[in-house]
């Protein structure tokens, strides 16, 4: 039940007959009759409980992206229902608006839409939806929440996608490349061709060539072997979601700077021939992904990012070597998607490094914050000294556990928010171009 | 499915994936509210009852005034009422000036009528009233306008030592021969009939002076009356004697419902005035309800930690500020400065700190001890001069910078 403000009005404008007649009789009087008119109204109105309630809602979004969330009221009951209706989703589903006048004949329905745009990733929901509806006086009117649950799962942005394009076409140009632009013991054999003015000589395939003919000039012609990156290796993205990955650096969470990488890396190496896996740890492996090729895998990816928030914990990297082990035991190009920041709180990667690079390639990446790099900048005045020296300080420290982690045979890559997913695929491409995978 | 209003039967529903229907109510129906309400409604009023019941019974239970005559404290009277009440005395309590003075009018001539005003409540016009029906009235610690009132020939003479011996030939006196717990003395104009006790040189703790309706006696103290005090030297000779005297016994402590009213002034306000005050409270209530009453319940959301990542940052250097740490700070941003002036000049990783000042110092043309001075020796004396030395290292890398550019 709830009331009108013409109630609230009407109990009011009892003032007058008070005033008139001056007799306590009279404000009773009034307030019954307020209280009848108010009980009449209802009585009359529409049953705000004889409703069904359904919703067209798509399972997922991108974060930023808007999409329309429909809402059926069905009016089950005898009598018309004039009121409100209320979709109750979380602040953070962007609904343009959760409130529409309702107007609902009996037995009819209609449809009431909202548009969403959320802003932050993860599981929005919107749990009941309320009706109220105002009797003929509008004076007072019956209200009821109906269970009609709604969900929407809003997926990383995948901003870095933009950088995809020209990455694959740098995938393109490795392939069928003689041996003069690619040595190393991971390429695999791939065609042979002819010879063109500027191939490496020490390319030619002697053999294959005195076996051929020249179909034009009939004379002999020379072929070369061609090769191409290796397939089928092994990405494993290591994911940490710990204490560390909450801070925010250019209003962008770390592990969501982590998410861009990781998703870049995965549809890159995926076009490429490569498996992915991912896993989320902390303390306890918060999301997995595993065994996935192919359109499977970029879906399954975002669904199980999505809903997973840094929580206030120590990362747990003595766990992370087994973890690996569990996923592969062939050599794989392991990326831990971390933060560098200073030789006390990376004591525990250091630790575990070792044991990863005796088997693994390993690629360290971590966001630098370029507010960092703007304070040493600006020394105008004594603060911003101390501030410019307290950064130098941070830089140092950040340099000195990059060092630390060349030293034990891992490679660093390290960037601002928006450089990090593109700097990565670059060195993934320049690992697969030197057959380091 | 049209997005626009239908008028298909709610039976068809729709068979999409992404649909979800329901028509389950959260909100209960007003009967269950109702049921679900009744125990702690019915336990409510079942505790009101009991207050109420338990504030009506303490109302009329004993009191805890001082000399009352229920008061089984120390400080009550009831020992001596209940003495007096076996010795066949007929004792009445009233609490109001009308029915003390009713009381006393029954047997004007055979009632003492005791007045114990601890509060000074009564007026002048009510003492003179109560004064003018008792003919054996007997005042406890009279205040000055009930002197004034019943007995002006009496006056208060400053406090009395506690013990005293009778020293007069009134007969409960006599027989109390001395009273332990006095309180205070009175003084009787000297042309006036009296019978003074318990005191010396014009100063008394016991007058007796006759006045125009009968006699009047001033005690001064409350002390020997007590339940605590009663038992103690002649105390319960004296009390027992000189309330006992007459059959009956007005034991009257006046109450605040005796206090005259206090005057109003103004022009009298409309009837209506306190109506529209109700119904000024009923629209507020109303207007709170309308208001107040929520469409649906709240919706809750997990907010995500937010962490700002330059926050060690800001703490380190308002560290430094606060301790003026100038040399720390210098330090690291020398470190820096090196490392980018090796880079710089093209200096492997491993070059040392001579081969760093060696080389700027061949870019720049700056003698060697300055350039030492400046990113090795120096020590900042004060802030000013940690912001010089600062522009200096940063005016001695854009120079480098500058020197090494290939032109």
């Amino acid at each position: 039940m709830a009331i009108t403000g013409w109630f609230v009005a009407l109990l009011a404008l009892g003032a007058v007959p008070t005033i008139a007649i001056g007799q306590p009789l009279a404000l009773v009087a009034w307030v019954v009759l307020v209280l009848l008119l108010a009980g009449l109204d209802l009585v009359l109105a529409g049953s705000a409980r004889a409703v069904r309630i359904q919703r067209i809602l798509p399972q997922r979004v991108r974060l930023g992206e808007t999409v329309r969330s429909e809402l059926l009221v069905t009016n089950l009951g005898r009598r018309a229902i004039h009121g409100l209706v209320r979709d109750a989703w979380q602040p953070s589903a962007g609904a343009s608006t959760t409130r529409h006048p309702l107007s609902i004949p009996a037995g009819e329905r209609r449809s009431f839409s909202t548009s969403l745009t959320p802003f932050r990733r993860g599981e929005r929901r919107s749990a009941n939806v309320t009706i109220r509806t105002f009797g003929p006086l509008h004076l007072a009117a019956r209200q009821a929440s109906i269970v009609a649950p709604g969900a929407i799962r809003v997926l990383p942005p995948f901003n870095s996608r933009k950088h995809l394009p020209s990455r694959l076409a740098q995938l393109r140009e490795l392939d069928g490349r003689t041996s003069v632009m690619i040595r190393g013991q991971g390429t695999e054999f791939d065609s042979l061709r002819e010879y063109v003015r500027g191939d490496d000589v020490r390319s030619i395939d002697w053999r294959a060539s005195a076996r051929r003919t020249d179909p034009v000039q009939g004379g002999p012609s020379l072929v070369v072997r061609t090769w191409r990156p290796e397939r089928d290796r092994r990405v494993v993205i290591v994911i940490d979601s710990g204490r560390t990955s909450a801070a925010r650096i250019d209003r962008e969470p770390r592990i969501d700077t982590a998410y861009e990488s990781a998703l870049l890396l995965a549809a890159l190496a995926s076009r490429a021939g490569d498996h992915v896996d991912l896993v989320i740890f902390d303390r306890r492996v918060r999301g997995r992904v595993q065994g996935a090729t192919g359109a499977d895998l970029m879906s399954r990816l975002v669904d199980t990012m999505s809903p997973i928030e840094p929580e206030l914990i120590e990362m747990d990297w003595s766990a992370v070597p087994g973890l690996v082990r569990s996923i592969t035991s062939q050599h794989a190009l392991v990326v831990l998607a971390t933060s560098i920041d200073s030789p006390g709180s990376a004591r525990g990667l250091l630790a575990a490094l070792p044991q990863l690079t005796r088997k693994h390639t390993v690629v360290v990446s971590s966001v630098t914050d370029p507010t960092v790099l703007q304070a040493t900048r600006e020394r105008a005045d004594r603060t911003q000294v101390y501030r410019a020296a307290a950064a130098e300080r941070a830089m140092l420290d950040i340099a000195r556990v990059s060092t630390a982690i060349r030293q034990l045979g891992a490679d660093v890559v390290t960037g601002a928010p928006a450089d990090l997913p593109p700097a990565l695929a670059d060195r993934y491409i320049a690992l697969k171009a030197s057959g380091r995978l | 499915m049209s997005a626009t209003p239908t008028l298909e039967r709610a039976e068809a529903a729709p068979h999409e994936p992404d649909t979800q229907v329901s028509n389950e109510v959260a909100t209960p129906r007003t009967r269950t509210v109702a049921r679900r309400a009744l125990f702690w409604i019915v336990l409510v009023l079942v505790l009101l009852t009991l207050v109420v019941t338990g504030l009506v019974l303490a109302g009329s239970g004993p009191s805890t005034e001082r000399l009352s005559a229920t008061n089984a404290h120390p400080v009550g009277a009831k020992a001596l009422i209940e003495v007096l009440k076996q010795d066949g005395v007929a004792v009445a309590a009233p609490r109001s000036l009308r029915s003390a003075i009713a009381d006393v009018s029954a047997n004007p001539t055979t009632t003492t009528l005791v007045l114990y005003d601890q509060s000074s409540i009564l007026t002048a016009s009510q003492l003179t009233r109560l004064s003018s029906v008792a003919s054996d009235l007997v005042v406890i610690e009279p205040s000055f306008t009930a002197l004034r009132a019943l007995a002006p020939s009496i006056s208060a003479a400053g406090f009395a030592p506690s013990r005293a011996s009778a020293g007069c030939d009134f007969g409960p006196a006599q027989l109390a021969g001395s009273l332990s717990g006095l309180g205070k003395w009175y003084r009787v104009d000297s042309n006036v009939d009296s019978t003074t006790c318990f005191g010396s040189k014009g100063a008394y703790s016991l007058v007796r002076v006759a006045g125009p309706d009968g006699t009047v006696t001033v005690l001064g103290s409350t002390t020997i009356l007590t339940n605590q005090s009663i038992t103690q030297s002649g105390n319960a000779a004296l009390a027992l004697g000189l309330f006992g005297a007459n059959n009956h016994l007005v034991w009257y402590l006046p109450s605040f419902a005796d206090a005259p009213a206090m005057p109003t002034g103004g022009i009298p306000a409309p009837t209506w005035v306190p109506l529209l005050a109700a119904l000024l409270g009923l629209v507020v209530v109303a207007a709170a309800f309308w208001r107040g009453r929520r469409f649906g319940a709240i919706v809750i959301e997990r907010m995500p930690v937010v962490v700002r990542a330059s926050e060690t940052l800001e703490g380190r250097a308002r560290l430094y500020q606060k301790a003026s740490a100038r040399t720390h700070a210098l330090d690291a941003l020398r470190i820096g400065t090196l490392d980018r002036l090796a880079k710089l000049c093209g200096l492997p990783t491993r070059a040392t700190l001579d081969d760093i000042v060696g080389a700027v110092a061949s870019h720049t043309g700056r003698p060697l001890d300055e350039v030492r001075s400046l990113l090795v020796d120096e020590t900042p004396t004060g802030d000013a001069h940690l912001v010089r030395l600062s522009d200096d290292l940063a005016d001695l890398e854009k120079e480098v910078a500058k020197a090494t550019r290939p032109s």
